[in-house]
């Protein structure tokens, strides 16, 4: 079980997701040009390691290595999953948020009210 | 790839600064990502391609750092290495204890004891010649017994104790947490005597006070700091 009432990171939640769209073929170089195309977020792929160890601490990713291919100089991709604790707490951050995200209207002049 | 289809290097210094901090194993993905991504955007442009790998290198450092095993086994030899400071002070103190004057060639000798400048009087040799002759004079070790002093490393070892035994401290953050306990009543002393510069017979107990913490909770924090870092290196290699 996720911990209830802990909400994912913004960067968590993006990465989480992209983990999913990449489905079995998440490594390092995949998500990162999949931010990168999707969201326009050029994040460094350090950076981008370290939230996905410290998800896969947390139980909310686990990684694998592949094998070695010569297309990136004999070196292994690292593959990530979203297990089933990371799914049921992006669920949970997903229903936080359109909760909290009921009764606001984004009117056209982009201004948002609470109705 | 270039025309020819011979892949095209990355930066050769921005690899080997990567492959050294975190080790063969924890860098083979990150510079496999590297690789791939660098020979598509040298397909378009070489030079924009190496300037993005260093760009990615020096973004990824933080992680590649905090990860590292060489920066690790390089704490332990400093935390090591930190241990020598003990006898030093120790040395040193056996001297103050039996001080008659500062050997010749120490300018303004008394000038920076009273002021708390020890580093300065530590570099300076004439001083260090003196210790072994101090230090086979010492009749009794009651120098080193100094209570205030020893009641607040006793507190800094229990905090140091504390924060070691909490599961959410990080290596780094002990590691600061440990520095600040060993030298907290140092850099404060520094500072009473920085700004109320009181007379010279006031200054003695807060040297002590200063020196002697040092020298009670340096050895029990570096041992504790030790021991984590061992079990980081342990735990990297499995």
């Amino acid at each position: 079980m996720a911990e209830p009432g802990k909400i994912l990171g913004e960067f968590e939640q993006v990465t989480l997701l992209a983990l999913l769209q990449l489905d079995n073929c998440a490594y390092g170089a995949a998500i990162r040009q999949l931010l990168h195309s999707r969201i326009s977020r050029d994040v460094a792929l350090g950076a981008l390691y370290a939230t996905l160890e410290r998800m896969e601490k947390k139980g909310l990713v686990r990684s694998w290595l592949g094998d070695a291919t010569p297309e990136r100089g004999g070196r292994a991709k690292r593959y990530f999953e979203v297990t089933a604790k990371g799914r049921l707490a992006l669920k949970q951050c997903k229903a936080a948020l359109d909760t909290m995200w009921q009764g606001i209207i984004i009117c056209s002049s982009g201004e948002m009210v609470y109705d | 790839m270039t025309s020819q289809n011979t892949p095209v290097q990355p930066p050769l210094l921005a690899q080997g600064l990567l492959q050294i901090l975190a080790g063969q194993a924890k860098a083979a993905p990150l510079l496999g990502d590297l690789y791939e991504e660098f020979q598509q955007r040298a397909v378009s442009s070489i030079p924009a391609a190496r300037a993005w790998y260093w760009q990615q290198t020096i973004h990824s450092l933080p992680y590649v750092v905090t990860h590292s095993l060489v920066i690790i086994k390089l704490l332990r030899y400093t935390t090591y290495a930190s241990l020598a400071l003990v006898p030093v002070l120790v040395a040193f103190i056996a001297w103050l204890s039996s001080f008659d004057q500062f050997p010749t060639g120490v300018e303004q000798g008394m000038q920076r004891l009273i002021t708390g400048q020890l580093p300065g009087l530590l570099t300076e040799s004439a001083i260090w010649a003196q210790f072994p002759l101090a230090l086979t004079e010492v009749e009794d070790l009651w120098f080193l017994v100094h209570p205030p002093a020893l009641l607040w490393s006793l507190l800094s070892i229990a905090m140091g104790w504390y924060c070691y035994h909490r599961n959410r401290t990080t290596t780094a953050k002990l590691t600061g947490i440990f520095m600040m306990l060993i030298f907290t009543p140092y850099l404060i002393g520094k500072l009473y005597i920085f700004w109320y510069t009181p007379p010279a017979r006031q200054v003695g107990p807060v040297l002590a006070f200063m020196v002697l913490h040092i020298c009670y909770s340096l050895p029990p924090l570096a041992c504790l700091l030790i021991k984590r870092l061992n079990l980081l290196v342990e735990s990297r290699h499995e």
